[in-house]
């Protein structure tokens, strides 16, 4: 199955086992669907009540569509996203789930199956849904026709490994800590005519002695 | 052959707030995570003085390239340009320095402190 050869096992892996064994479920109910590999449901998001299901094309590996998702860096790339989104930049992720909101709606599917999916998926994964990660928004984005914005975030998301909104006002927070780091050890510098932590010559002998 | 040593961050607090007399609040790097680089700050003491690292995302014109989304902001007290290496009162007048600090930014920082803070003594 795809899903478990692409890179999404290691999103699932970070859910844990529960969120493992739904979408085993969700796979092999998925599995005698003639036109779909895997499906999401998103609900709950905050903005509206109306479920987004997406759909990959039978025989569209999502592995590689996410290149970045491989290997031992898996991990800490999606800490790393889901903090820049949960914990320092929600605007980040409300964009996206608008950018979604909207794809959702322009989203021409098969009605029959449409409809069965979204109440098989919603009863599956209704307890995940405030948990999807950055990453899979991301896969998510980048399977339908995302809008200029979400292109953006997606692009910035597979040359840079990270957000560039995000990195942008980091780097002048670090500036900032720079600045006032600096400040102090000048301001040490000033009173004792040495800086912070430098060690004496005889505590520099003892060391070399001891190892 | 250095000996490194390295020391916990609360002794660099210790020294600055028994000093100073006044409290200090260590800053830590807003990234959890590290992603192209390193995410802490480095503060390297010896005999010759002090020097302090950040790394930053993009700091052309500041700090020098280390590589792609990787640039190293160093501030001594021994400067060298050719390294990019600041006395922190050249770097503070720098204009591309004064710049990027003042301009606007929405970020909330992490609040974990025990997570990173290593201070190293060279």
């Amino acid at each position: 199955m795809s899903f478990e050869q692409g890179g999404l096992q290691a999103v699932a892996s970070e859910h844990g086992t529960s969120f493992k064994n739904e979408t085993h479920q969700l796979i092999e109910w998925m599995d005698g669907s003639p036109n779909y590999d895997v499906v999401f449901s998103v609900d709950q998001t905050g903005l509206s009540t109306s479920p987004i299901v997406a759909f990959f094309s039978k025989g569209e590996k999502i592995g590689s569509k996410g290149v970045y998702l491989d290997g031992t860096s898996a991990e800490t790339y999606i800490d790393s996203i889901e903090y820049m989104t949960r914990g320092a930049h929600p605007a980040a992720l409300q964009d996206f789930q608008i950018a979604l909101l909207k794809i959702s709606n322009t989203l021409s599917v098969n009605s029959v199956t449409a409809d069965n999916v979204r109440q098989k998926t919603n009863q599956m994964l209704a307890e995940k849904l405030n948990n999807m990660t950055f990453t899979e928004i991301v896969l998510l984005g980048d399977t339908l026709t995302p809008d200029k914005k979400t292109k953006k975030i997606i692009k910035d998301f597979k040359q840079t490994g990270t957000s560039r909104d995000f990195q942008h006002d980091a780097d002048i927070v670090r500036l900032k800590h720079i600045f006032y780091l600096g400040d102090l050890i000048e301001k040490y510098y000033a009173q004792t005519g040495n800086y912070p932590l430098v060690p004496h010559k005889k505590n520099m002998r003892r060391e070399i002695k001891c190892s | 052959m250095f000996v490194n040593k390295a020391v916990h961050y609360s002794e660099f607090k210790n020294a600055i707030e028994s000093t100073l007399k006044m409290e200090m609040i260590i800053p830590f790097d807003p990234q959890l995570v590290p992603v192209n680089k390193p995410n802490f700050y480095v503060y390297r003491s010896d005999k010759s003085g002090y020097t302090l690292t950040a790394h930053l995302f993009n700091g052309k014109g500041i700090s020098k390239k280390i590589d792609k989304y990787y640039y190293e902001l160093n501030v001594s007290n021994n400067s060298n340009s050719k390294a990019s290496v600041y006395t922190y009162n050249a770097l503070i007048n720098r204009p591309k320095f004064i710049k990027r600090l003042n301009a606007q930014y929405i970020l909330v920082g992490p609040k974990n402190p025990e997570q990173q803070g290593v201070v190293v003594n060279r």
